[in-house]
């Protein structure tokens, strides 16, 4: 660009944009091994699936039914997939079909969403739950910020404080909360602790409505959140699609963003914007969280882990996955055709391994 | 300044030799001759000046003649009638009863001013010459004033190395003094060279700025200093300063001609500031009718607005008051140019090169009035003529810049304008372009002859193959029935961003277009710089190419109105053609031009929303010709056109009518079609939009009012959307079927239909919603959302080819999402036409889609199908790096090793 007058202030800011850029320009990516090991610790374990849906008091007839589909769409994604949830479904009102839809089956709103509600939910899911056991709790509506947060409720709403004190009471389990409200970033530093993965809709301050739900909930129905399409959808995954839709959103309508997701699963009671897959930062242990197997095929892997012909194929299946991973991250140091040729004998590798493990499978009946 | 580099030998020489007139070195009065006592002038000099500054011309003429003959009293005259365009009465009154005295040399230069502003070089000289005779070296009287002037004319004249000199004198003189040395006149002559001089030495333009804020510090009340702050900052196109300086002189004097003048020159409505209420340009030429500049403006307006006759009347009136004057001379030659009245314009030409041979002044002219005819050749042949009467010229340079990139010539132009920057880079729209041009650098060029298109990298993928298919569909519909195929490559530009679209368009942001076309240039907004449903591309792009066509077949000289109506009848050809509302408010007032004013709205509006409303206005009148005369017709008044002739010349010719009697016959077509609706529509009178409704969006207060004016389609509309969105149907849908039928071309975005076909889907009945959604977006082809529900109810009605077309509509208004084009694959995959699936995935892929790997692997399967498959393996194994375990990513890589 050129500058009418004010050449030497533009010469400072490219001085300064170049600075910036240098930690990157030297390859500064840690995490390469932990990528490898991370596909690996994925696969094969799983407990039943615990989902626990709030949908907070909507304050308008049109936000009450809008909470209410979201946490029935959210609960029918839960249950109709390879590996079903268990699903505990609370609305602020316990019966409104005609607005929410037919609720059937598994999606027949289990109470209201009052705060003690909430807590005998919570501590019922944490006496049946097993170590690996899985508990996702995603919080739909309206929050506060501020020094006096809350997550709005039928009757008493419900604090940080209130929240944190109900999950220290979950002893086992791997406890992934996704407070999907307005200033849900508050609840951030009162919820982070060690093993728990917390995705919120927004900055502290941010109070405006949020569009993050509704690009979370699509994560489950859909196919296209899986970006490594192994079949689970990961925490990381889901905040990531989410988090892209909502920035879409936004660009599309050519409105300035009012909501920055924040992912925390570092226990440090700050969530980041931008998590990644790297030992030490937020995004590591989300990336190993699954939230929900998507596929036949994944849940199918996930039930023959006890047989040993087929576990060692997937295990060496994964482990060659893990190559692919590592050698993709050191591919700018690499010879452009060496790098395809390693990855193509890599991948054709896995294709074989893949096809013999379904041969194994049909030959098992 | 304060600047060695400036000071020649010559003027270290002048300037060893200063004297001051005063010994404390402040200013003295102007001349030391014997002023009356102040009992004898009533209320003084003071009351004269501030008559004469506040622009009460007559009592200030009063009180100067009541003083008598004293030289301030003269001079404060003299500038009075100058002011007022009495240029003869000013002379006169300069000149001595005797002719033995010597004039004094306040006197001398008021002299000079008046035969500068008239344009007579010779008599100018002389009083300048004589003047500084007097006064050389002087400092504290009218030195520098004269020497700036001199050597101002000197440049003019084609003294260029003398000029320089004197110029370089002044600056020299400047810098040896301290700045309290000088008078708030010297000071302002001291920045006129400056400036003049700032090419060479472009910090001397920021000084020049400089000293004339302290000159105008020094004497408020002189409006000179601030005048030429302004003209310079206006010739640098810094808009919002120079309406700001413009706008203080006008507070102390609102009569000024010269700053009613410049702010005439300020682009209408520029830097979102209203339309003003009272032409400026009119009224400085009611305060001095004869004033030069203003009355070329007069003449460069009415050739803007396409009216050459009246343009020329009015030119050679201006040259016969003021035979020498180059502003006016340089006007009539733009008229004359335009008139292609090659021997009058060769007679003014060597006429003003008589006396003004190095004045680049006329060329500049020509140059502008081509570029504003879109004659971007001419208009770069005449730059480079005035380039080289004035090797420096900044205006040159931008022109001759500017139309070279017009005309494709890329690195031709940026050459010239990069030269043009290092002499000047406070010129903005030079500077705005450069940059553009950086950032083109990064744009993607994709190369398909005839077509270049040049488009942003990240979005080339998505739209280039739309862009290309798009313009050889258009291209070869017109070349079949217009008969006309542009010679040479088209390049087709898309901007994402607004402004730069803008800054390639007028060279600055803010334009407020989509698209513009240059002939062989055309430069097209990207749907990503809008919002899905508020701006529709293709047809956009197909309206520029259709005025590739109006263009070429005319060699650029089809007047505006009809190359608008043209490309707009053409645009709703094959798009759509709803009314806008704002066209039914303009019915309904009376505020459509007639005829041979229609280019007034277009080139300058005094309506908010007339350009669009001249647009519709324009195709109607070309839809009307077509109906009632064949389309042979409209190619018979293409040539006509390119024969030169005039737009009455051309209907009267091809169509057999006067002007009047087309208008007559489009009127009567109007009416039939629209005048019921823009009737009823009642006042007050809407512009644009809908009118406001004091009881909001409350269904009650909505159907009263429409119950009151049951014939008003808008009150109609605004009460069924309210009962609509209060889930009252069936009164809805019969509000919104009375909207459709009072005004069934309603083009607005909340036309009537779009509401009923979700009524109608609301109550499951899915034939008369696809009828309504089809009929809405016929007239609102922009309205992504509704195509998409389109093809979503032709699928449920098992039309595949339907919702293909739907789709493909979509992305007509909006391609950067990724649904129709999966929706498009997906229905292409089961029609089997693999290279419509293909270029849909990949224009999935070009969304840069969450799913990734899911993306890469529809195209490789895409691929696959087509029979490609080196493609598809290439495609196969970029999904799987990402997603090493994709299981049917991996089978397909099997099979195509297996197929070998």
């Amino acid at each position: 660009m050129r500058d009418s007058g004010a050449s030497l202030r533009a010469a400072a800011l490219i001085a300064a944009a170049l600075i910036a850029a240098a930690p990157s320009a030297f390859g500064l990516f840690p995490g390469r091994e932990s990528l490898a090991e991370m596909r690996t610790a994925v696969s094969g374990r799983r407990g039943q699936p615990t989902l626990l849906v709030v949908a907070g008091i909507g304050g308008s007839p049109n936000h009450r039914k809008r909470f209410s589909r979201w946490a029935r769409e959210l609960c029918e994604a839960a249950v109709s997939g390879p590996a079903p949830f268990s699903v505990q479904l609370l609305l602020e009102r316990e019966a409104e079909p005609a607005e929410t839809g037919q609720a059937t089956g598994a999606c027949v709103p289990t109470g209201r969403s009052t705060r003690e509600e909430i807590r005998r939910q919570i501590a019922a899911a944490g006496a049946g739950i097993d170590p690996g056991e899985p508990l996702l709790l995603v919080l739909i509506g309206h929050g506060s910020g501020g020094a006096d947060a809350r997550f709005q409720l039928p009757g008493p709403d419900l604090a940080p404080g209130d929240l944190a004190e109900m999950l220290n009471g979950i002893s086992e389990g791997e406890v992934t909360v996704a407070h999907l409200g307005s200033a849900s970033g508050a609840f951030v530093p009162a919820l982070s602790a060690p093993g728990r993965v917390l995705l919120t809709a927004s900055r502290a301050h941010e109070t405006n409505e949020t569009r993050f739900a509704k690009h979370f909930i699509a994560a489950f129905s859909g196919a296209g959140a899986d970006r490594n399409k192994d079949g689970r959808l990961s925490a990381l995954e889901a905040f990531d699609f989410a988090r892209r839709g909502v920035e879409q959103e936004y660009e599309q309508a050519g409105l300035l963003r009012s909501e920055h997701p924040l992912l925390d699963d570092n226990g440090d009671g700050v969530g980041s914007l931008d998590p990644e897959a790297s030992p030490g930062s937020d995004g590591m242990l989300a990336a190993r969280r699954e939230l929900m197997l998507r596929t036949a095929a994944a849940a199918e892997a996930a039930a023959e882990a006890g047989d040993p012909e087929i576990a060692a194929l997937i295990a060496e299946r994964d482990e060659l996955a893990a190559r692919v991973d590592a050698l993709r991250e050191v591919r700018e140091s690499m010879e452009e055709a060496r790098y395809l040729e390693e990855l193509e004998a890599l991948l054709y590798r896995i294709a074989e391994i893949t096809e013999r493990i379904e041969a194994a499978r049909k030959e098992k009946g | 300044m304060r600047n060695p580099r400036v000071r020649g030998a010559a003027a270290a020489g002048m300037a060893a030799g200063l004297l001051l007139a005063s010994a404390g070195g402040t200013a003295p009065p102007a001349s030391a001759a014997p002023v009356p006592p102040a009992s004898s002038w009533p209320g003084g000099p003071p009351a004269a000046a501030a008559a004469l500054h506040s622009g009460h011309y007559q009592e200030a003429e009063a009180l100067y003649r009541q003083a008598g003959r004293t030289p301030e009293a003269l001079r404060g005259l003299a500038e009075t009638l100058r002011l007022t365009g009495r240029y003869r009465e000013a002379l006169a009154v300069l000149t001595p009863p005797d002719p033995e005295t010597p004039p004094e040399p306040a006197l001398l230069l008021e002299r000079a001013r008046i035969h500068l502003e008239r344009g007579e070089a010779a008599p100018a000289r002389d009083a300048l010459d004589e003047m500084l005779a007097q006064v050389r070296g002087k400092v504290g009287t009218d030195w520098l004033e004269g020497e700036t002037l001199l050597g101002l004319l000197q440049l003019r004249v084609g003294e260029r190395e003398a000029g320089f000199a004197r110029l370089d004198e002044v600056i020299a003189v400047y810098d040896e003094l301290p700045a309290a040395a000088f008078s708030a006149r010297e000071l302002t002559a001291v920045g006129q060279a400056a400036a003049r001089l700032g090419f060479r030495s472009p910090g001397l333009f920021r000084d020049a700025l400089r000293v004339f804020d302290e000159a105008a510090a020094l004497d408020p009340a002189d409006p000179l200093p601030r005048l030429l702050a302004a003209e310079l900052l206006l010739d640098k196109f810094n808009t919002a300063e120079a309406r700001e300086s413009l706008e203080s002189v006008l507070r102390q004097n609102p009569r000024n001609p010269r700053a009613l003048y410049g702010l005439a020159r300020l682009p209408a409505g520029s830097g979102g500031t209203p339309l003003p209420a009272a032409d400026p340009l009119a009224e400085a030429l009611a305060i001095n009718p004869r004033f030069p500049p203003a009355r070329a403006l007069e003449v460069h307006r009415l050739l803007e607005r396409e009216r050459g006759d009246e343009a020329q009347r009015r030119a050679l009136s201006a040259v016969g008051e003021l035979p020498d004057a180059p502003e006016v001379m340089s006007a009539l030659g733009a008229a004359l140019f335009l008139a292609e009245e090659s021997h009058p314009l060769a007679e003014l030409e060597t006429r003003f090169r008589a006396v003004w041979p190095g004045d680049p002044r006329l060329e500049i002219g020509l140059a502008a009035a081509a570029e504003r005819r879109r004659r971007y050749r001419e208009a770069a042949r005449r730059a480079r003529a005035a380039l080289r009467l004035e090797p420096g010229s900044a205006s040159a340079s931008r022109l001759l810049g500017l139309n070279l990139l017009r005309l494709g010539r890329m690195e031709e132009g940026r050459t010239v304008l990069e030269e043009a920057f290092s002499r000047d880079p406070f010129d903005a729209l030079v500077k705005n372009t450069l940059d553009l041009l950086d950032e083109l650098d990064g744009y993607e060029v994709v190369s398909s002859p005839p077509f270049e298109i040049v488009l942003p990298a990240a979005e080339a993928e998505l739209l280039a193959p739309y862009v290309e298919e798009l313009a050889r569909e258009a291209l070869t519909g017109f070349g079949e029935r217009y008969g006309f195929v542009p010679e040479a490559g088209l390049r087709i530009e898309i901007y994402d961003r607004s402004a730069d679209f803008s800054v390639r368009t007028v060279g600055i942001p803010g334009i407020g277009a989509h698209g513009v076309c240059f002939g062989e240039v055309i430069a097209l907004e990207s749907p990503s710089a809008r919002e899905a449903g508020t701006y529709h591309w293709a047809s956009t792009l197909w309206h520029e190419l259709a005025h590739v066509v109006s263009l070429g077949m005319t060699d650029n000289r089809v007047p505006r109105w009809f190359t608008e109506g043209l490309s707009l009848l053409e645009e709703r050809r094959r798009f759509g053609d709803g009314a806008p509302l704002g066209f039914y408010a303009a019915l309904r007032d009376g505020r459509l031009l007639d005829l041979p004013e229609l280019n007034d709205g277009f080139v300058r509006p005094s309506w908010p929303g007339q350009v669009a409303v001249s647009y519709f206005h324009a195709s109607l009148v070309l839809e009307h010709i077509e109906a009632e005369y064949g389309f042979s017709v409209i190619l018979e008044m293409l040539e006509g056109f390119r024969r030169g002739f005039g737009s009455s010349e051309v209907i009267r010719q091809t169509l057999d009518l006067a002007p009047e009697e087309l208008d007559a016959a489009v009127d009567a077509g109007i009416g039939d079609r629209y005048g019921a609706a823009a009737r009823d529509l009642g006042a007050p009178a809407a512009g644009a939009g809908h009118p406001p409704a004091a009881g909001g969006t409350d269904p009650g207060f909505l159907v009263e009012r429409a119950d009151a004016a049951p014939r008003n389609f808008v009150r109609q509309l605004l009460a069924g959307i309210a009962l609509f969105r209060a889930e009252r149907d069936a009164e809805a849908e019969e509000r919104l079927q009375r909207a459709a039928e009072i005004a069934p071309d309603y083009g607005g975005a909340d036309g009537p239909q779009g509401f009923l076909a979700r009524i109608f889907t609301r109550a499951g009945q899915m034939d008369r919603a696809r009828s309504a959604l089809t009929r809405h977006l016929r007239r609102v082809p922009a309205a992504y959302d509704a195509w998409l529900r389109l093809a979503e109810l032709e699928s449920a009605a098992e039309d595949p080819s339907g919702a293909a077309d739907a789709l493909v509509s979509a992305i007509h208004a909006y391609p950067m999402f990724a649904e129709p084009h999966e929706r498009l694959a997906e229905l292409a995959a089961a029609a089997g036409r693999p290279r419509i699936e293909v270029r849909e995935r990949l224009a999935v892929l070009a969304t840069d889609p969450p799913d990734r790997a899911g993306a890469l692997f529809g195209l490789a399967q895409a691929h696959f199908g087509a029979g490609d498959r080196q493609s598809a393996r290439r495609r196969v194994l970029e999904a799987l790096e990402i997603a090493p375990t994709f299981e049917e990513a991996l089978r397909l890589l099997l099979e195509l090793r297996r197929e070998g």
